[in-house]
């Protein structure tokens, strides 16, 4: 096992986690991605071999699906997100692309995003400075990708209403942790 | 005694009494107050002067379409210039400031301009700054310049934040008078999700500025009880003190909600103000009507009022702007004003209607086919002046006058999309037409249904409409019975034969004689008319003057008004500053910035960051007694010819392409050959534009046959990558390729120098060899280091020296280069930043963003022959021109100068020896320059005709702009192990 010290998006050791009224945007560490394309005209092999191997169905359109060890989420034409809980082996890409042979290109995404979990009754008015996507009618399970203050995001729906999550690019990890922080501070009541 | 204009009722909670100032002076007011209302109520009546006239100027009207009453609010960094004292809400503390004037409102020395009004006509700028012409920009023009403007800037920086956001809905209801208000409930009972955005800070619109009924109730109460009912529906969501901007393309709107403009300051964190974004499914439009004015000899003194607004602030505020009220109308509505008032107990000497018609009121002389004349009071009413139908002329004194024209569908929004209203007889005003934006209707008084009963049935008709028009059902709601009176209205904007000025437009000084001069000096589309007189323009646009100048120019051409038409209505409604169209994009957020995992640790080192597009790269590390930047990075780079360096390249863009046609697909992106690189080797690559233009160049590393990581300079990383997906997606859609960025996903660090290998030796774990035969120039490899960590290991150099690149997973990337420093401490490791990079690099000949500006080509930077002629490739065609590759081409080569002490810039032109310096003898010019530790001299990268035969001759560099000269010899461009033995050692 290496001797290094792993860093968070944010540049320090610990996630960071910070509550402003009843909203909670707390940093997610602990779990491992990776992207999945099918080879061409490998689709439907590859999403039988995906239920088999990993046991979730790739989902269609803006969708997400969530199995017993990992859950996915559509990216693109033919492109998945898979996301499992992190394992300091790196494990998750390995496995997938042993799993799928030839019918799909696997990358390890896993130090790629940042994930900022943003929960409480009070979110939806968040998003609504925060991104143009319809928030509040989006369901439990299903995911978009938007800009959030010029930074490109995926917006996934964990919980109507009160739980998502945000996976924006790393290295813009502490541009928009302002924003997210900046925006449930206007957001909180008025004194 | 204070509030001396303080009526009884009124919808102010009289408990909370306030206190604010206006130029200096402390008053009283109630919550509930505008700025205006307040000011009214303590007799203020002179608030201001006029633009360009100077003169005195009192409250006009009671909402945003006020052209007058523009004041300074706060002080400091907050002073907010240009505010419209009628829609600003009263709070305690407020300060205001009248503007426009020297050296105090009541004795303005400007006012000089009023006497000379004869000369500062309409154009006076056009015909009166015209000679000498060289004046113009030193004289005329800063004076001006100086001389312009309303408020005054506070030059600080704005405090307060701005939030933009955005919003989804079924129905947008824009404005919550009757008919938005009926609309609103219609929608939100139905069950869909409405959006109510009211400009006020309370519901009702005119409901509330009437002494009206609805049913057997008061209409306030009506109002309350639908407030109440739309605030406990989930589904309704209202906005208030909220300005629904513009109608933008798609069914778009934008609006500005104030968020805090009624606090003395914004809370902590809390926006000031927000720009919404609205995205609405169908939208009505129910923003009302706006009262018109009718010019007469002097209409502009302070007390000269809209009778809407005078009726309103009697209604609403419980103020009279004076004790005695004189009524100058065409309509019955000043009948209305004149009831209203009388019932309050305000003196009203006559109502002067122009109609001959005009029905009597009880109490009131009311003087029937009689017209306002002119009026005196300098810094305020005192009288006005009637002429009667029989000819007399009668004086009347009054502290106000309330003039009512009639009124005009505010139809901003329907028309944002380029479409023109119509004209409408019956109400002698334009109104929407019927070809709406996509999604967009209108109702109540902005569709020309002035009375009540009919704004309540139109808006809801509509709302069940646009339900229907989105698949949804609703059903009617029961509406309360209403006033449903015709004004009666006789179509009247001027009074003839004044001598003096008749204004139209307040805010601009322009006059009836203005409108006059531009239709005799050719002036006669409404367009022209608008530019030569400055009618409709500045912060109002003309709400109270379109109208009235668009009559005048009708008479006097002898058209039809619909015939003259109008100007073009374009957002914003009202103004919106610019700190809200930023948001929260300024200063160090006015965009995102992208950090390096490593770059805590930069910091610690104290490290000097430039920004990269959004990245923030280290540009040198200083070191304790390094007192310029030279010194810094002269060191750093010896440091790594001398023995080992570390550089952070992690902002490089990383593509990762995969697929059983990778190969086949690089090799067409590429100008050179990839298909037959070895797996575990990288090669250098060149991109082509379509026009066969260089445009990035990097590396691609075979770390499988169907596996390639591609990198691509900083700057181009999206536009290569965008390239290549159009390339994948459109032009070879059969082939097998799957891409992704992993730019973010790895920390990567260039160790440079003669010691590289032993100090990564001492990082990478023992079972993979990286010595010279087992992992030679040009290869790449997975391995694990520091006990265990996956990495990837490149043998590549841009410094010319012994190099690796070495990328692991991000998070790991602040550990790595505190362990690579730990392992390099023996041999005098230093960290090297962007700038001793550029030196390295200069000094070894490799070209970068300089040398490929967009216009050079393979040949021209000396790699013509990478560009393979067996293939096709992107540029392939293009590159081919004979223009492109004849044998007087520009070419990469280096230079220094002949006397070693000289210094060249790049930007420098070559010139021949002997040739003059222009143009015609340009010879080529420098890209790069810089001064060379190594060397110890100044040394350079251009291009010259015919460089690569050119070597050795000596040549002018000159700097025509900021002068200077320097003698340079032609070089190769490598200046530094030109064989290249370094990089295989």
């Amino acid at each position: 096992m290496t001797d290094l010290q792993m860093m968070t998006p944010l540049g320090n050791t610990t996630p960071a986690v910070e509550h402003f009224g009843t909203t909670c945007i707390a940093e997610h560490c602990v779990t491992e991605l990776v992207s999945l394309a099918a080879r061409r005209g490998q689709t439907e092999l590859l999403q039988s071999c995906v239920e088999k191997e990993l046991g979730v169905r790739l989902p269609r359109v803006g969708g997400t699906a969530t199995g017993t060890e990992v859950s996915a989420w559509w990216i693109g034409p033919d492109q998945w997100m898979i996301e499992a809980r992190w394992d300091i082996k790196s494990a998750l890409a390995g496995r997938v692309a042993q799993g799928i042979g030839k019918l799909g290109s696997v990358v390890d995404q896993s130090d790629g995003w940042v994930r900022y979990d943003i929960s409480g009754p009070e979110v939806k008015s968040a998003f609504e400075k925060l991104t143009a996507i319809d928030v509040q009618m989006m369901q439990s399970g299903t995911v978009v990708r938007s800009t959030i203050h010029h930074i490109g995001c995926f917006i996934r729906c964990e919980t109507a209403r009160d739980y998502y999550s945000i996976y924006g690019p790393r290295s813009s990890a502490g541009s928009l942790h302002e924003a997210l922080i900046g925006t449930a501070v206007a957001i909180l009541p008025a004194e | 005694m204070t509030q001396v204009n303080r009526l009884s009722g009124g919808r102010l909670d009289r408990s909370k009494s306030l206190s604010f100032s206006f130029n200096g002076k402390a008053y009283k007011g109630y919550q509930g107050d505008t700025l205006a209302s307040a000011l009214l109520a303590n007799d203020v009546r002179l608030v201001g002067r006029s633009f360009k006239s100077h003169r005195p100027r009192g409250i006009f009207s009671a909402g945003s379409e006020e052209p007058n009453a523009l004041v300074e609010l706060g002080s400091g960094a907050r002073q907010d210039p240009n505010t419209r004292a009628t829609t600003t809400e009263l709070f305690d503390g407020l300060t205001a400031r009248s503007q426009n004037h020297w050296p105090s409102l009541k004795y303005d020395l400007l006012a000089v301009n009023d006497r000379l009004s004869g000369f500062l006509t309409a154009g006076f700028y056009y015909k009166t700054f015209t000679w000498p012409a060289t004046f113009w920009e030193k004289l005329y023009e800063p004076i001006i310049r100086r001389a312009a403007g309303l408020g005054s800037l506070s030059m600080q920086n704005d405090p307060d934040l701005y939030d933009k956001g955005f919003l989804h809905c079924d129905l947008l209801v824009i404005g919550a008078g009757p008919a938005g208000l009926a609309a609103a409930l219609t929608a939100g009972r139905s069950g869909a999700r409405v959006l109510l955005a009211e400009e006020e800070f309370l519901l009702g619109g005119r409901l509330i500025a009437e002494d009206m009924a609805l049913g057997d109730d008061p209409a306030a109460h009506w109002v309350a009880r639908v407030q109440a009912e739309l605030s406990s529906m989930d589904n309704v969501r209202i906005l208030l003190r909220t300005t629904v901007n513009g109608a933008y393309d798609h069914g778009v709107y934008s609006a500005l909600e104030r968020v805090s403009d009624h606090m003395a300051s914004p809370e902590q964190g809390k926006p000031r103000q927000v720009l919404w974004r609205i995205y609405p499914k169908q939208a009505l439009v129910c923003t009302g009507a706006i009262e018109r004015p009718i010019a007469f000899e002097n209409n502009d003194r302070p007390g000269v009022m809209l009778g809407g607004a005078v009726r309103a602030y009697a209604n609403r505020w419980a103020v009279t702007p004076a004790q005695s009220v004189v009524v100058f109308t065409n309509s019955n509505d000043g009948h209305r004003t004149a009831k209203d008032l009388l019932g309050k107990g305000i003196s009203i000497p006559a109502i002067i209607d122009i109609r001959q018609d005009a029905p009597r009121l009880s109490g009131v002389e009311v003087l029937a086919g009689a017209q306002v004349i002119d009026s005196s009071g300098r810094s305020g009413l005192k009288s006005i002046k009637a002429r009667l139908a029989n000819g007399e002329i009668r004086s009347f004194a009054c502290g106000a006058l309330a003039v009512s024209g009639g009124w005009n569908p505010n139809l901003s929004l329907t028309c944002h999309q380029r479409s023109r209203p119509e004209w409408c007889e019956d109400i002698a005003s334009f109104v929407p037409r019927r070809d709406l934006p996509p999604g967009q209707l209108v109702a109540g008084a902005a569709r020309g249904d002035f009375s009540t009963s009919r704004a309540l049935q139109g808006g809801m008709n509509e709302a069940l409409k646009a339900l229907q028009n989105i698949g949804l059902t609703g059903q009617g709601i029961e509406l309360p019975k209403a006033e449903d009176a015709d004004p009666s209205l006789t179509p009247f904007w001027h009074v003839n034969g004044a001598k003096g000025r008749a204004w139209v437009d307040l805010q601009n000084d322009v006059t009836v004689k203005d409108v006059t001069l531009a239709h005799q000096e050719g002036f006669r589309s409404v367009e022209h008319l608008k530019r030569y007189t400055t009618l409709g323009m500045a912060t109002d646009q003309g709400k109270t003057s379109n109208i009235g100048g668009l009559a005048v120019m009708a008479e006097l051409t002898g058209k039809a008004i619909p015939e003259t038409g109008t100007t073009m209505f374009r957002p914003p409604y009202t103004p919106v500053a610019l700190g809200a169209l930023a948001g929260r994009s300024v200063g160090k957020d006015f965009h995102p910035t992208r950090k390096t995992p490593s770059h805590k640790w930069a910091e610690e080192q104290g490290a000097v960051f430039v920004e990269t597009g959004n990245w923030l790269r280290a540009q040198w590390f200083p070191q304790p007694g390094e007192t310029h930047w030279r010194q810094t990075v002269d060191r750093e780079a010896r440091a790594v010819r001398k023995s080992v360096g570390v550089c952070d390249v992690t902002t490089l863009g990383k593509i990762d392409v995969q697929g059983s046609d990778a190969a086949t697909f690089l090799n067409k992106i590429y100008a050179n050959g990839f298909a037959k690189l070895q797996v575990g080797k990288v090669r250098y690559g060149i991109m082509l534009r379509e026009d066969g233009i260089a445009y990035d160049d990097g590396t691609a590393a075979r770390f499988a046959e169907d596996h390639f990581v591609v990198t691509t300079t900083t700057a181009n990383a999206v536009l290569v990558y965008r390239n290549m997906e159009f390339a994948r997606q459109c032009l070879w859609p059969d082939l097998d390729v799957q891409m992704i960025s992993t730019t973010e996903a790895w920390a990567q660090y260039a160790i440079a120098g003669p010691n590289s290998r032993q100090v990564l030796q001492k990082v990478v774990d023992p079972e993979h060899d990286i010595s010279n035969e087992a992992f030679p120039f040009m290869a790449c490899r997975e391995v694990t280091i520091c006990g265990g960590l996956r990495a990837r290991l490149f043998r590549i150099s841009f410094s010319g020296e012994l190099a690796y690149e070495l990328a692991v997973p991000a998070r790991f990337g602040d550990a790595l280069i505190r362990s690579l420093m730990a392992a390099g401490a023996e041999y005098d490791v230093v960290p090297y930043g962007t700038e001793a990079l550029g030196v390295l690099r200069v000094e070894k000949g490799h070209a970068a963003g300089a040398e490929l500006n967009g216009t050079t080509t393979s040949l021209n930077l000396g790699l013509g022959r990478m560009v393979s002629k067996k293939k096709d490739f992107i540029g392939a065609t293009l590159s081919r021109r004979d223009g492109l590759n004849g044998e007087d081409q520009l070419t990469l080569v280096g230079f220094q100068p002949v006397s070693k002490g000289d210094f060249i810039v790049s930007g420098m032109h070559l010139m021949n020896n002997e040739a003059p310096t222009d143009a015609a003898n340009d010879q080529g010019y420098l890209t790069s320059a810089i001064h060379s530790p190594n060397l110890g001299h100044s040394i350079g990268l251009g291009f010259l005709k015919n460089g690569h035969d050119r070597l050795g001759e000596t040549l002018r560099a000159v700097n025509p702009l900021e002068g200077g000269e320097v003698a340079v010899e032609v070089l190769s461009p490598h200046f530094i192990d030109p064989e290249g033995e370094r990089l295989r050692d």
